[in-house]
């Protein structure tokens, strides 16, 4: 009986990649665009936004394969980075260069999403408002420490910050992210606190 | 029974669930989105093999000797350097006949030479100034 071949690494995959291996392309797509997709999704709240970003960091991705030295960093971590200086370049460019209140989208009318939709997608709805009220930087780090459930370490090494000043921005990220959705506890079922 | 709050920020428990809700509701790749990343990729490493070998990602090692080498200009211009060095010892060694020895001079000691060998000559030497 034959052991079934072990899956390769990310590593090792874009090694192969840029031997020309076509299906390493494949599977390195099917594992990491779908997180890059979500992760840039949360951080822009624009699916077309983030559709360019993730593909533009895989295009990175490819261009850097000849030169990735396998071992010294994880292969996600790198594109995590990628995705996220994108978002903040998009979100830097749309404002050009200040932070304006027309930049920050309304919360969802929360009596249209009673109504509206199931309370899940109420919910999935005043997340996404509710995080887009936050500080670039802030939302960054709660949605990858509290969404894609990452490391301090790994969320400091993605943001080129200490994990001291990671732990102070999910900190006070989830602070704010309470108070602005605290308005809507009736509509999302926690009527008790 | 959920404990009742004054607090008008919503509690850690309710966040946390919105955000387990979040993690389980990953938002499926654009269509299209896929085929247009594969198709970046395969252009990609089309133009890699257009431009020749690709690395694999190891760290290349050069020994001195190669340094070297191609710090003079590569192996030609090293083995021309060699070549005019032995040609060099080999005439020190055993010069032709229309060459001085060298070696003859190794243990030749100052001399003192009497330009002036006589007194007459300096005086005449002296007269014509």
């Amino acid at each position: 009986m034959t052991k079934p071949a072990p899956c390769p690494s990310d590593d090792a995959l874009l090694v192969l990649f840029a031997n020309g291996d076509r299906h390493a392309a494949h599977e390195l797509t099917q594992r990491l665009a779908p997180r890059a997709f979500a992760v840039a999704v949360r951080v822009l709240g624009r699916h077309d936004e983030a559709e360019d970003v993730t593909q533009d960091a895989m295009m990175r991705l490819w261009r850097m394969a000849p030169d990735w030295r396998p071992g010294e960093a994880q292969v996600s971590t790198w594109l995590y980075r990628v995705v996220m200086n994108l978002c903040l370049d998009r979100k830097r460019r749309d404002r050009g260069g200040s932070v304006g209140l027309d930049a920050i989208p309304e919360p969802e009318d929360p009596a249209a999403s009673v109504t509206d939709r199931m309370q899940d997608e109420a919910r999935h709805d005043a997340l996404q408002a509710g995080l887009m009220q936050l500080p670039d930087r802030q939302r960054q780090a709660v949605v990858l420490r509290h969404i894609e459930e990452l490391s301090n370490p790994e969320i400091a090494e993605i943001m080129d910050i200490s994990v001291e000043a990671v732990e102070s921005l999910t900190a006070r990220g989830k602070r704010a992210l309470a108070r602005v959705m605290a308005g809507q506890r009736e509509e999302l079922g926690y009527e008790n606190g | 029974m959920a404990e009742q709050t004054n607090d008008p920020a919503l509690n850690d428990d309710a966040l946390d669930a919105l955000f387990a809700q979040a993690r389980a509701e990953t938002p499926p790749l654009p269509d299209g989105l896929q085929a247009r990343i594969l198709a970046d990729a395969q252009a990609v490493q089309d133009s890699a093999v257009q431009s020749g070998p690709v690395r694999t990602g190891a760290p290349e090692r050069i020994s001195l000797l190669q340094r070297i080498g191609a710090a003079v200009g590569g192996w030609p211009a090293l083995g021309g350097m060699i070549t005019a060095s032995v040609l060099g010892l080999w005439i020190g060694a055993a010069p032709p006949a229309f060459l001085p020895d060298a070696a003859q001079y190794l243990d030749q000691t100052a001399q003192e030479v009497d330009v002036f060998d006589s007194y007459e000559y300096a005086v005449a030497w002296a007269e014509d100034g």
